[in-house]
């Protein structure tokens, strides 16, 4: 652990999160739900996952990490259509650090993966990083069966093996607007661990396949990468990018995209976490919580 | 002869290899099409049939000219398709009897007959070359069904190990999976082709360039004329050794007199006579025996009838009457009757296309459309960073055109099937379409009444790229589809200007700007 308990008491100070039950005493000593950070960002990466004690809490000798960022389109990272590579190389070298035996960075794109692969720059982000593989997935043998048990229209779905075979997973999704989810964090960035995606769409309502996914898909730690959000033109873009400069981190997925959809416009329109229905529903199986009132942001 | 063996393999590894370099992104600057550019039966075709001059014609031309001083030795030599050939000849049948004697000359004029049904078809403004020339042949056998096999073979024998791989995280090796092109009718029909020329040899060895190939006829034709000769020296004992070695029955019963048109310069008669009596050079101490053509007044006026009857039975093709809207030609192809006339169904384009969207067509297009390339939406989408197709295409059919004038070149406009699109037919939410377009040309509306907001397409900034057709989560054919309405087939000239006069944008933004967020009429899109 890299921080002691008194710097963590500061924090929970400073992020008023999670102060609508009665029990606020007792939620104020427990670790917060989301922390967000501004400023530089690499450190303000490092200094979310050490707020959250460091990144041996999530990390052993000899795991097998796997870095699930949003690397879903053929854009160069200058258009913020992807995860912020500095956001996947600073998590990933801390990863190494820790003593992982391997880190894959995988994602199951949109655009054809041989595209991708010649147009996001990830592989040069992270040549220097030695144990870290990037992969873009979307083979069927690299899937495999799942059931969703608390799924109510998404009972089962095919996830990327590596993903459910790794020790430590990480979510690391980017701030975006979404021509049809209206947002896309780090619920909707599940939908790039999957293979057959299309029948979220075609055979179930949308946002409740996302829903139902996240009662499935436990990442130890997500990791919302807000450095540079797509706040029109998403997901594809490219649209216009909004230097935000911010990373939020938490165990709550819910509660940090219902954070994320307050620090913007989505496609020009102004959302309240229960306006997107995913997030909403997500909260409704308990997911997480959607209150985030009054949460400040630290300065990396 | 170990030196024309030697010749031989090291062009066949060169048209192999050039082939396995016909990618996206391409990493070479030596042209891809090297073997069909040095082909003079698909210039001389090529350029009768566009009445042009056309790329390749001096090496052609040079080509021709060594023949006409050296004889066949392109067939003997060069030729992949000859040396496939050859290879096989000597893998399956070299100790089989075959039907007739190898000196007999059976059908011999059928190749002159081939060659004059090309030339007049392409006289009469139709490309024919495709279907007999041996290089377009071989590399349409190569690009349709040899890629695509050897590459299922690789990823099958990396599915074997990837357990394995998996268990010592060997990450690179688990994950190794090469881009699989796919085997189609296309690919069925290129393997008969081929494998019939190699039964050919059941008959006689070669037996498809003494007889058939339109090329090897072309050839023999300028060979005729060259001063390089077989002589044979007094001592000769007429013990047949070289009649029966040679590769082509150039050599008559005789074994003294032979047909320079058929003689592919293998020089097998030279290695194969124990006294050393044949040999090859300029000067003939012997006179020759006027050889007469394998082709007289009957086969050349079957041949232009032949030639001509191919023009018309295409000419009246329903599909050139009424083009099937399943017809979209690659960005950059010309305008259609051009396109047909040029394309020589090499396949290189499908072979380097990075997404599989190029795919060879069946019949679509009609008997005269076999093998040319059609996108295949419902695959994949046309890659908008990608201009490979026409870089490779050797005859221009696709024009090389730059990235940004490519975008331009519209292939169609996406049209939606609202009986079957999920929002509009069950009110669901599906964004699909909206979330693939690189262009925002798929503007999504809240209908008063419904729960879910419905695509509708702008024309105005839908290249046809196949994005949305490629991503639509509707089973089977898609609810959206890419028709070729609105396609610019230009023969010359910008395509960015040609766009720009019709008024479309292909730029990124947002369809719902040029609205202001409603929907035009206020009203449901229908």
């Amino acid at each position: 652990m890299s921080i002691s308990r008194r710097d963590m008491l500061k924090l929970m100070a400073a992020s008023s999160v999670a102060l609508a039950t009665p029990h606020w005493a007792r939620e104020a000593l427990a670790e917060p739900r989301l922390l967000a950070f501004k400023g530089d960002t690499e450190s303000a990466v490092r200094k979310v996952i050490e707020a959250f004690g460091g990144i041996k809490r999530f990390v052993s000798r000899g795991d097998k990490v796997v870095i699930k960022p949003n690397l879903g389109f053929a854009q160069p990272p200058i258009r913020a259509s992807n995860t912020n590579p500095i956001v996947i190389h600073t998590l990933a070298k801390m990863s190494l650090e820790a003593g992982a035996k391997s880190v894959q960075v995988l994602d199951n794109p949109v655009h054809p993966r041989i595209i991708c692969a010649l147009r996001n720059g990830i592989k040069d982000a992270l040549k220097d990083l030695e144990g870290v593989h990037v992969e873009l997935v979307s083979d069927d043998p690299f899937f495999a069966d799942v059931q969703i048990p608390r799924g109510k229209v998404l009972k089962r779905t095919q996830v990327m093996r590596a993903i459910l075979e790794c020790d430590t997973l990480f979510n690391v999704p980017m701030a975006k607007s979404h021509g049809g989810a209206l947002v896309s964090f780090s619920l909707k960035n599940w939908m790039g661990a999957v293979k057959n995606r299309g029948e979220w769409h075609n055979s179930v309502d949308l946002h409740q396949a996302i829903a139902d996914f996240a009662t499935f898909i436990k990442p130890k730690f997500t990791l919302l990468d807000a450095s540079r959000a797509l706040v029109t033109g998403g997901p594809g873009g490219p649209g216009e990018i909004k230097n935000l400069q911010t990373i939020i981190g938490g165990f709550d997925m819910v509660a940090i995209d219902s954070y994320a959809v307050g620090l913007s416009t989505w496609n020009g329109k102004k959302l309240a976490p229960a306006d997107v229905p995913h997030i909403r529903f997500a909260a409704e199986m308990g997911v997480g919580s959607m209150n985030v009132a009054g949460l400040s942001v630290m300065t990396a | 002869m170990k030196l024309r063996r030697a010749v031989q393999l090291i062009f066949l590894l060169l048209f192999a290899l050039l082939i396995a370099l016909t990618t996206f992104p391409l990493k070479i600057s030596l042209p891809v099409d090297l073997f069909l550019l040095m082909d003079p039966l698909l210039i001389a075709g090529a350029s009768l049939v566009t009445r042009a001059i056309v790329d390749g014609f001096l090496v052609a031309v040079l080509v021709l000219a060594a023949t006409a001083l050296l004889g066949r030795f392109f067939c003997g030599w060069v030729c992949p398709l000859g040396t496939t050939i050859e290879l096989a000849d000597e893998a399956l049948y070299r100790r089989r009897k075959r039907r007739w004697p190898n000196h007999q000359r059976v059908a011999r004029g059928l190749k002159y007959v081939n060659l004059i049904v090309i030339l007049v078809a392409a006289a009469f403004g139709y490309g024919l070359t495709f279907l007999l020339d041996p290089i377009a042949l071989l590399t349409r056998t190569a690009t349709y069904l040899l890629h695509p096999l050897v590459v299922l073979a690789t990823n099958g024998g990396l599915d074997a190990v990837r357990p394995a791989a998996d268990k010592a995280g060997w990450l690179g090796l688990y994950y190794a999976r090469l881009h699989q092109p796919l085997l189609s009718s296309g690919s069925l029909m290129a393997a008969a082709i081929f494998v019939a020329i190699i039964m050919l040899n059941r008959l006689q060895r070669r037996f498809w360039c003494r007889s058939l190939c339109p090329l090897g006829g072309l050839l023999g034709l300028f060979a005729r004329l060259s001063p390089a000769q077989r002589r044979v020296a007094e001592k000769c004992d007429h013990d047949g050794k070289c009649r029966r070695a040679c590769e082509t029955g150039a050599i008559d019963e005789d074994d003294l007199n032979y047909d320079p048109a058929e003689c592919i310069m293998c020089w097998r008669c030279v290695d194969n006579c124990h006294l050393c009596v044949n040999t090859f050079g300029f000067t003939n101490p012997r006179p020759r025996l006027a050889q007469p053509l394998d082709v007289g007044r009957r086969r050349f006026l079957a041949g232009v009838a032949g030639g001509a009857f191919g023009a018309m039975l295409f000419r009246g093709s329903p599909s050139r009457l009424v083009r099937p809207d399943t017809l979209l030609r690659p960005p950059g192809a010309r305008p259609e009757s051009a396109f047909r006339q040029r394309c020589i169904r090499c396949g290189q384009c499908v072979k380097a296309c990075p997404t599989n969207t190029l795919q060879p067509d069946w019949f679509d297009a009609g008997l005269e459309g076999i093998w040319a390339p059609v996108h295949h939406m419902r695959l994949a989408a046309c890659e908008q960073d990608c201009n490979v197709c026409g870089q490779v295409c050797p005859t221009g059919a696709i024009r090389a055109l730059g990235i940004d004038e490519k975008r331009y070149a519209k292939l169609g406009t996406a049209v939606l099937d609202t009986t079957r699109c999920l929002t509009y037919a069950q009110d669901k939410s599906c964004l699909v379409c909206n979330e693939a377009c690189p262009y925002h040309a798929i503007a999504f509306w809240q209908v008063t009444g419904r729960h879910n907001r419905r695509p509708l397409v702008d024309w105005t900034r839908c290249n046809g790229c196949g994005m949305c057709e490629s991503v639509c989560p509707v089973e089977g054919r898609g609810a959206i589809i890419v028709k070729p309405d609105g396609q610019i087939r230009l023969a010359e000239g910008s395509y960015i200007a040609e766009a720009k006069r019709r008024g479309y944008r292909f730029e990124h933004g947002t369809a719902e700007d040029q609205y202001g967020g409603t929907s035009p009429e206020g009203g449901a899109p229908r």
